[in-house]
């Protein structure tokens, strides 16, 4: 395998900040222009959940190999894995940031369909987080 | 011949049997009985603060001051502006000496003008139909405020204010179904004096899609006559 560790990790971290920024900033700036009408923490209450627990695994394992100082970008990578995990975390955010954009198409209220997305996001976050989960452990241990 | 009181009941019970028979037949069928004003609803009066409002003129209703005109020539006139414009459904109220005349709520865009389609006469502000990059943001990022409006014809001979009071969106939708479908023969039958006015009284709501209560703005944000211009009313009462 010719890509790098360090490589796929930054690669998967990317993706995670980005899509997190992204919804971020959209729920951010409708709560500042009162999309919400007042209840701008049951909005929050939705995103935090979403990218967080992933989130945290993600700089979790960053931290600790900036602590690590190994040979780790000779250590074999199984890219089937890698891919796995960089698809379902693109498809995941993909799929977050549909939710949140294609609403005013949508017969349903703002939080009526965040509160209803937790249907489809759910398992594709928890497919997400078991893949990103198997890359990195498979990694640690080959 | 010897008539006693016994014949007399005799030879009158038919007729009296025939009169409570009529009499009988009258109240089975109230139909053919023509309303009184008295039954006619009444409208709110004072009017409550309406969010803008406009004395049409009265040339709209007579062309020239010998021309005699009766209340029932000026809903005409209102019903068949209405008619045009696209307001069927209406509601007739009684108002002192004359009627006012209420037309369904409508959903309008921020000209005053009336939203196309089924969303003109929905209740609720619905999702965005013509994409417009303007129209999506604003749909993205804030509440998207529906803007309601509700007309109501006061046709009066009556100097009058609005009182102080403010109505609700949910109070005016009832409006519609309170009053009569047609004015009262009697009330139609009236002069449109000298005295009477044609008052359009203009009330607006705006609604977050988000919110559950609507807001009565009053002020309102255009002008009486900018609404009845762009809901097409103003044109059609207007004689040519």
């Amino acid at each position: 395998m010719t890509t790098s560790l360090t490589k796929c990790k930054k690669s998967l971290a990317k993706v995670w900040f980005l899509g997190a920024g992204i919804v971020f900033v959209l729920i951010f700036l409708q709560t500042l222009f009162g999309k919400y009408s007042g209840q701008e923490e049951k909005a929050w209450s939705w995103f935090l959940p979403t990218v967080i627990p992933n989130l945290s695994l993600i700089i979790g394992i960053l931290v600790a190999d900036a602590k690590h100082v190994l040979s780790e970008d000779e250590r074999k990578i199984d890219p089937f894995l890698f891919k796995l995990a960089l698809s379902l975390s693109i498809v995941y955010f993909a799929v977050v940031l549909s939710t949140v954009l294609i609403q005013p198409f949508t017969d349903m209220l703002i939080l009526e369909l965040l509160e209803r997305s937790n249907l489809w996001l759910a398992p594709l976050q928890g497919l997400a987080a078991a893949s990103l989960g198997a890359f990195f452990i498979k990694t640690e241990k080959s | 011949m010897v008539i006693t009181q016994k014949s007399i009941i005799r030879n009158l019970m038919p007729y009296y049997f025939i009169l409570l028979l009529v009499a009988g037949c009258a109240k089975k069928h109230p139909g053919t009985t023509r309303s009184a004003p008295d039954e006619f609803p009444a409208f709110p009066w004072p009017p409550p603060k309406a969010s803008a409002m406009a004395n049409l003129p009265n040339k709209f209703f007579r062309t020239s001051e010998e021309e005699i005109v009766h209340l029932q020539d000026v809903d005409s006139r209102l019903s068949d502006a209405l008619d045009s414009a696209g307001y069927v459904e209406k509601s007739y109220y009684a108002v002192p000496d004359g009627f006012a005349l209420v037309a369904r709520l409508e959903q309008i865009n921020t000209d005053g003008k009336p939203k196309s389609g089924s969303d003109r006469w929905a209740v609720e502000v619905g999702p965005v139909r013509e994409f417009s990059l303007s129209a999506y943001l604003r749909a993205l990022f804030t509440g998207e405020p529906g803007y309601f409006r509700l007309i109501v014809f006061i046709v009066t001979s009556q100097p009058f204010s609005q009182s102080d009071k403010t109505i609700s969106r949910s109070e005016v939708i009832g409006w519609l179904s309170g009053g009569f479908n047609k004015i009262p023969a009697e009330v139609g039958m009236r002069l449109y004096s000298k005295e009477h006015n044609c008052t359009a009284l203009i009330y607006e709501f705006e609604k977050k899609r988000e919110e559950e209560t609507a807001q009565t703005l009053i002020p309102g944000r255009l002008s009486a006559k900018t609404h009845l211009e762009n809901s097409e009313i103003w044109n059609g009462i207007r004689r040519e």
